[in-house]
Parts: structure tokens; sequence; C-alpha cells
């Protein structure tokens, strides 16, 4: 078994709308190795979230979605199929739960999605046994009550629980977090983030943690992946990514948010705008707002460059091998 | 509780406005009631009595006052035509005028909720593009030419049904509730069923088919805004069936305009029963009412409005009622 | 800012005409356009309808004895009615009279509840609760009722017929405007311009209301379509414009008697007017609807 759980290639979602086409992901690529969080970071419009939910089949009717993605060693032909492996977790968990029905009945569809008990051998007190220890697996106090409840008479930390219990109940291999903790308190926050640790030290479970907060992808994760307009601009593990920052994006992102490295000095910003969507981008997408930018950087995509083994930059200042 | 005190209060004032209104209105007419109520023969001094009777000369608050007075105590008032008090004429029509709006109700609901959720399934499609045509259709058909063209086909052309009446010449049977398909069937007889049945179709057709429209069209909207939501999505990515995401996650969510729907679709059969029963020679308080629009019988006018309004506004507060009890989310005591 | 692109504030926005926008993407649905013909050809046909038929004083009433009850032929391709007249004469002039009432009543209901729903919306308090009773109490009249005894107490007449009808349509906009005016009160462009002391009543007509215009759009296309239903409806019992004015609802109610007997053309045809220009009305409205929602499209 290798240790690559999902392996995306060359992934081009395209939006078509009646304003034209929007190039949302423009050649993505990047791995997800088992057993690992993989912090996703960009900032809003970069693709972050576009990328995953395309490849659980979540894009309109009008999107087109291209390139190779291979899951747990098998190429993937329709992206719908991923479902069965791979779960979702959203930045509103209010959002995610059905307001009309109970925890209890959400939980259990979840858990038999068929909606057919009488060909399962669990038994009714099994299953109810299956789902209270699922929602103490996640933390839930009083599995029994917090059943009968409805998501409304949840705080807003008790609901995400409760959407990862459900996202727990398909039994997947892979959770997609979007940004899971941007609506909660800081509190709570650091909870949910310990339950996802510990999900994945105990239940073999791999992440991908999408975010725009580098603070948070920091404490959780141990790879990050940096996305700028559609595509990967640097990936490497934490330390190597934030200590040492190679593509000028990442460089221009670490210095415009407070870290101890910047203590004390005047934040600076990116000069310029995210490259609208509608537009075809020659070369590299972030030379309009490069201060290292060189001639070559305006006519040829970079390809991703190595600068120590895992730690990679799509950037040609990187001498090394692609 | 109090939610419910509450509204019944509010009911109880709207009630009031009505009654109001139609009062303002009945003042309204320019010809003057004394005349029509002695009819054209009548002579000056005759006129004169009927206005003193009618106490039409007292300022209006005392006969706003009065005609309250009257209608707490059951008293509608007296028709032109008839000469009879209208609160006993009305009892005896109540039930056709309920049976058919109910049966009419019932069916465009039993129709057009899997209808309007089948539609939504896939918006855009062929199937939604056809459903959409001819419930647009089903609303835009007045009822008068639709009971022409089923009348000259079914009755006419094919003789398949009966043009008009609630039961056939040669069929009685014992009338218990007023609601004959009840009644009917307690008579024991299949073939007094049968008739009965026979003669509700065309009518209830008739009147069913602008609710059916509605319903197809609110049902399809409110489910294609609940088919947007995230938990829809959420649902569909553990691997729930579509047949289960659509019929039950999404649809009770959708459930609460259908509610308003039937709350619509009631009084649009209220208010299209009196051309439906005009046009079938149906006897309940729609044509209880047209026959005396045409001879201006302004009692029975005034009077059948106010009963039909009292009885939607009840309706309505009752829906309001299992709305509130469907979503958890809205407290029935504050 | 010029007096068009003040006045084309007021449309909704995806009405502009631009590329990709809400009329373009309203081109491209084909029901949309056939609606948007067949009422075309209804307006031209209640316009010109002088010119459109050799038999124009029949169709503004005037009696030919010599032909009554024809059925359809060359001379009269939709047949006579029971005083000899052309039907599609009476047909074409019917047309004007259903839509000077569609748009009569739209425009009445739409002005009435605007101001009231805006007044309330926006003034709150007292004013807002003696208003809002006022309209709910309105509202509680199911729909055909209030216009047939108002129709009835004023008399006959065409006239009467668009008030009857907008009475008992307004009080829906008045509540949709005021729960628009409502949210958008407090939105914090609202309270800047009052801050820096704009009178209320500017306030009102150039910020207020033209945001809380789209819905109201929505419901008048359709409202139009529902009117000729209405109107005709009134008609039928005789509470519609009176003889010899052309009323396609009368011309059902003249001609039913004749239907069984084998002159089916008078009722018929003037049926099929109405349901077509209410058909057309409401696939516009519905096709409106979709364009300024996507959700209703299917493309959330």
């Amino acid at each position: 078994m290798s240790s690559t759980l999902l392996d995306i290639a060359d992934l081009r979602v395209t939006f078509n709308t009646p304003a034209g086409a929007v190039r949302a992901v423009r050649g993505l690529s990047l791995d997800v190795r088992r057993r690992e969080i993989l912090g996703v970071v960009g900032e809003s419009g970069c693709g972050k979230s576009v990328t995953f939910r395309a490849l659980l089949g979540l894009t309109p009717r009008s999107a087109t979605v291209d390139g190779r993605v291979t899951f747990d060693g098998l190429p993937v032909a329709e992206y719908s199929e991923l479902r069965d492996q791979v779960a979702l977790i959203y930045q509103n968990p209010g959002a995610a739960l059905n307001p009309v029905f109970t925890i209890g009945q959400q939980l259990s569809l979840a858990l038999n999605p068929a909606g057919k008990v009488s060909d399962q051998s669990e038994t009714k007190t099994e299953h109810q046994q299956t789902m209270e220890g699922l929602l103490e697996r996640v933390g839930l106090g009083d599995p029994p009550a917090a059943l009968r409840s409805y998501p409304h008479e949840f705080s807003g930390g008790m609901k995400q629980r409760a959407v990862i219990a459900v996202a727990l109940a398909s039994d997947p291999q892979l959770l997609i977090a979007d940004e899971p903790t941007t609506a909660l308190d800081v509190t709570t926050q650091a909870q949910v983030l310990q339950l996802l640790r510990d999900l994945r030290d105990s239940d073999d479970l791999t992440i991908v943690f999408i975010s725009h907060d580098l603070a948070v992808i920091r404490q959780v994760c141990d790879r990050i992946a940096v996305l700028y307009a559609g595509e990967v601009v640097e990936i490497g593990t934490v330390d190597e990514v934030l200590t040492a920052p190679t593509h000028p994006y990442t460089k221009a992102l670490l210095q415009s948010i407070p870290t101890e490295n910047n203590l004390g000095r005047e934040l600076t910003t990116i000069a310029g705008s995210v490259p609208d969507g509608r537009e075809e981008i020659v070369g590299c997408a972030f030379a309009p707002r490069c201060s290292y930018v060189q001639d070559v950087c305006r006519t040829e995509l970079p390809g991703h460059r190595q600068i120590t083994p895992g730690h990679t930059a799509a950037c040609v200042l990187v001498e090394g091998e692609q | 509780m109090r939610y419910l005190l509450r509204r019944l209060l509010t009911s109880l004032f709207v009630i009031l406005g009505v009654v109001t209104i139609t009062f303002v209105v009945a003042r309204l007419v320019p010809s003057d009631p004394a005349t029509l109520v002695a009819g054209p023969r009548a002579r000056p001094a005759q006129i004169e009595q009927v206005r003193a009777d009618l106490r039409l000369d007292d300022p209006l608050i005392t006969q706003y006052v009065t005609y309250i007075g009257d209608l707490v105590q059951g008293d509608l008032g007296v028709s032109f035509a008839t000469r009879r008090p209208i609160s006993s004429d009305l009892p005896e029509l109540m039930p056709a005028t309920l049976e058919l709006a109910l049966v009419a109700t019932v069916l465009s609901m039993l129709i057009g909720i899997p209808v309007g959720v089948m539609a939504s399934a896939k918006p855009g499609g062929r199937k939604d593009s056809g459903i959409r045509v001819l419930a647009v259709g089903s609303v835009s058909v007045p009822v008068f030419w639709s009971a022409l063209i089923l009348q000259l086909i079914f009755a006419g052309n094919l003789g398949w049904l009966p043009l008009s009446g609630r039961v056939g010449s040669n069929v009685s049977f014992e009338t218990v509730t007023g609601f004959f398909l009840v009644d009917s069937m307690l008579s024991g007889s299949w073939a007094n069923v049968w008739d009965v049945m026979r003669h509700l179709a065309l009518p209830v057709a008739v009147m069913a088919a602008y609710p059916l429209g509605l319903t197809i069209r609110l049902i399809r909207g409110s489910m294609l805004e609940v088919l947007g939501e995230r938990y829809i999505e959420a649902a569909r990515v553990a691997r729930i069936s579509e047949r289960t995401v659509l019929y039950r996650l999404a649809l009770k969510n959708a459930m609460a305009p259908a509610l308003t729907v039937l709350g619509l679709t009631f009084a649009y059969s209220v208010s299209s029963a009196f051309l439906v029963e005009a046009l079938f020679n149906w006897p309940g308080i729609g044509q209880y009412l047209t026959n005396a629009i045409v001879r201006v019988d302004f009692p029975v006018i005034i009077a059948a409005t106010l009963v039909i309004t009292v009885v939607y506004v009840l309706v309505n507060l009752l829906l309001d009622i299992v709305h509130a009890r469907l979503d958890p989310r809205v407290e029935l005591g504050s | 800012m010029t007096a068009p692109a003040r006045a084309r504030r007021w449309l909704p926005a995806s009405w502009q005409v631009t590329p990709g926008s809400g009329v373009w993407y309203y081109r491209r649905n084909w029901l949309g356009m056939a609606a948007a013909v067949i009422l075309a050809v209804i307006v031209v046909g209640a316009i010109a309808a002088p010119w459109l038929t050799p038999y124009a004083d029949e169709g503004t009433g005037v009696p030919d004895l010599s032909s009554r009850l024809m059925g359809p032929s060359a001379e009269h391709w939709l047949g006579t009615d029971d005083l000899g007249r052309d039907v599609l004469a009476r047909l074409l002039y019917g047309a004007r009279t259903a839509l000077l009432v569609a748009v009569g009543v739209v425009s009445l209901a739409v002005i009435v509840g605007l101001v009231i729903g805006a007044i309330a919306g926006y003034f709150g308090g007292w004013i807002d609760e003696i208003l809002m009773r006022v309209t709910d109490v309105f509202l509680a009249f199911p729909p055909l009722l209030l216009a047939v005894i108002v129709a009835a107490a004023l008399g006959a007449s065409l006239r009467n017929t668009i008030i009857a009808i907008a009475v008992s349509w307004w009080p829906w906009y008045a509540r949709q405007v005021r729960t628009q005016v409502l949210s958008l009160r407090e939105r914090p462009f609202v309270r800047a311009v009052r801050a820096i002391g704009v009178p209320d009543r500017r306030i009102i007509v150039q910020h207020v209301v033209p945001n809380v215009m789209a819905p109201v759009w929505v419901q008048a296309a359709s409202d139009l379509g529902a009117s000729v239903l209405t109107a005709a409806g009134l008609s039928f019992v005789g509470l519609g414009p009176r003889p010899p004015t052309a009323d396609w609802g009368s011309m059902i109610a003249d001609g039913r008697q004749f239907v069984l007997s084998g002159q089916w053309w008078i009722a018929t045809f003037a049926g099929v007017a109405i349901l077509l220009t209410a058909l057309a009305f409401n696939l516009m409205g519905d096709v409106i609807r979709d364009v300024s929602d996507p959700k209703t499209r299917g493309e959330a």
C-alpha cells in the first residue's frame, strides 16, 4: 500500500456562466498522504474549496472538470464515486444539518444510506449504540439526549461535532474539512482542532484542512499546500514552508501577517489584486504582483522545482530539478 | 398556548374588520335599498314604511351597531328575493359547497405534491419543462371555459358523465350529513355512491385545475430552494439515496409553503365555487350568491360574503397552527 | 444622472440589457420568447383593431341582425354572435378591454400598495400597526369575493371593474413592500443617508423604493395574467363592462346558452382568447422570476 491516498494531477475546473467562462482551478497538482493532515491555504477565490468540491462531484452541471485523479491507487472515473470514501465538513455547521430532523434521525440515515434497516445484521439497539458511540467519539456529552435534539438546540461547537459525527458515520478514509473552525470562537476552535488530531491518531483518518488562517494551519497540519489563482505554488512540511518560504507569494503572505519573525515591524500588503477568473493567464499567475519578477515569468508557466525532497515551489527562482 | 390566544384575538379583530368593510360596501349601493325591498310596484307610503323598518334614516353608527348586534345573534338578514331569513337558507347549502371544495383541494394536493417534487428533481430537463407548461396551462384556464369544454366532450358527445347537478333524478338516499359521498355510503348502495361520484367528477375537475397548477409550481419552487441548501448537499455526500433526499429530507423542509398552498387552494376553491356552481347547477352557497348578484339581492350578497370570509379566516388560522407545529423552530408558546 | 438613467434605476438589475444579463438570458428561453410573441400579437391586435377587420363597427357593438349566429366561414372567420356581429372583430375589441383592465388593475394595485407599504415600513410604530391591521382585513377576504361585492355595489362598468379588482389586490403589494422596506431601513446605506440629513420623503423615493421593486415586478407580471381571468369571471356574472363594450367574459356568458344547441364558436373562441392571454402573461411572469433568481433555474 503506497503512502499516497489521493493524487491529483493537473486538475482544471471551469465554471460556464452567462458572463463568460471562469477558470477557478488551472492545472492544480498535489498529493495527500495517508494519516497526514494536509493544510490547504490561500486567499478567497484561489480555488481551495472548489478543488475538493469538484472531486466530490459538487460543482454545478454547467461546470467542466478535467484532470487525472487517483484514490487509493485506483484512477477515479466518476467524481461522485469518491463520496463512498471521502467525507466533507463545512465552515458553517448549522447549514449542514437539516433543521427539521433530529440529530439522531440524520445520523441514522448517514449510517444507513440505503434506508433499509431490515437487511442489516444490526438490531435496533445495536444501531442506537453505534450512534451513541459516534457521538461520544466526537465529544458530545449525553448522547441519548443529543440524539433526540434538533440542530437549533445546539451551540456552534456542538453542531460542528455533530457534523463530524455524521461525516464519520460513512467510515471515510479521507475527511475534507473546509474552514471548519472559522466560524467558531477560539476556545471551541481549539477543541475541534484537538478532536481532528485525535481522529487522525486513533482512527487512521487522513484529513485535508482548508483554511485562510495560517495560525490555525500551523497548529494542526503536517504539510501545507499554498494555493494562488487556482494552482499550487508551494508545498512542503509546515516547518519548511513557514520558516523557509520560497515562492514569492508565500513570502509576501507571511510578511503580511503577524508572526514571531516580524514582531514590531510594519506589516506589508501585496500590491495589486488576484487575477480575474475570466481571463486567460499566460505564464506565472503571480507575475504582475511579484517583486522578483523576471521576463520569463510572463511567458512561461514555471513547473514545480524541488528545494529539498518533499518541499517544492513553482517558481523560476528555485534552482534545482523539476 | 399564548401564540394560539394571540392568533385568535387577531382573527377576531380581522373578522370585525371584514364585517365593517362589508357593511361599508353595502352602503355604497347607489340605488335605494328601500325601493329594492319594497318592490317595483310599491307606493311611496309603502317605501317610507320599509325605510322606517330598515331604520335607513338612522345615523350610520346606529345602523352599524344594530347590524353587528343582529349578526352576533345569528340574524343574517332577510333575502330580498326569497323573503326568508338567510340564516335558515344557508346551512342547507354549506355542505354542498364544502364537499366540492374539499374533494377538489385534496385531489389537487395528492396529485400536485408528487408531481411538483418530480419536476424539481431535474430542473430544466424535459420532464420538468413539460410539467411546468402543464402547470402554467392549468393555472391559466378560465373556469367557465374548461367547464364548457368538459361538458361538451364528456356529457354532450361521449355521454359518459352527467351534465349538472349533484345526483341523478332517479337516485335518492337519506341526507344525514349533507355530504353526499358520506351519505351515499351510509345508504349502503354502491350504485348511489357511484352516482354521486359521477356527478362530482366534472365540477371537481374544473375546480381543481387551478389549485393543481398552483401546487405544482409552488412545491417545485420550494423544493428547488431547499435542494440548494448545504444540508441537502451534505446528505448527498453522505451517500443517501436521491429518492430519500427528495421525498424525505427535502420535502419536509419544502412543505411549509405547501401549507400556504393549502390555504391558497382552499381560498381559491371558495372563490371559484360560485362560478363553478353556476355552471353545473350545483346547489351550494356559490349558486346562492350568484343568483343574488344577478337579482341584486343585497342582504344575501353581504351575508354570504361574510360567512364565506369567516370560514376562510378560521381555516387560515388552523393552517397557521399546523404550520407552527410542523416546524420545530417556531415556538408555539413564547 | 440623466433622466432615463434615473428611471432605469427602478428596474431590477437583471433587466439591464447587457450581454450576459437577465434580458439576454430571457431571450434564450424559448418559452418566454413564445409568450412574448403571443403577447405582442394580442397587443397589436388590440391597438390596430379598427384596421385589422372590415367589421370594425360591429366590433364596437353595432348589430347586424341579418347575419345572426353564422358559423365560421370565409366572410366571418370565427363566425357571428347572436346579434350578428363578427366574432373576430368582437375579440379584437375585447382585447382592448382586457388589456385596459389588466394594466389598470395592476397599476392601481401596485401604486396603492407601494405607497401604503413604504409608509408603513419606513415610519414604523403605530402608523405601521394601523396600516397593517387594515391590510390584514383586506387580505382576509377570499380573492374573488371582495372584488365581487365591490363591483356589485358600485355597479357594472369598466372603471368599476378595475377599481373592484385593484381593491382586492393592493394588500399583497403593500405587505411585500413593507417587508422589504423594513429590512432595508436598517441597512447601513440608508442610515448613512439619514445621518446626513436628507429629508424622509426623498429617502423613500430615491433610495428605498428602487431597491424593493424587484419582487413587485415579478408579481406584477403574473398578476397581469390573473387579472384577465378575474375580470372575465366578473363579467361572466354580469359585473363587468356593460354592453355594447366588447368583453371576452361577457361573450362567454352570452354565448354559453348556444353551445349545446350547436353554435359553439362564440363561447369557445372567447375562451381561447382568455386562455392564451392569461397563459402568455403567466409564462412571461415565470420567466421573469427565473431570470431574477438563479435558484428556480436549477442552477444554484
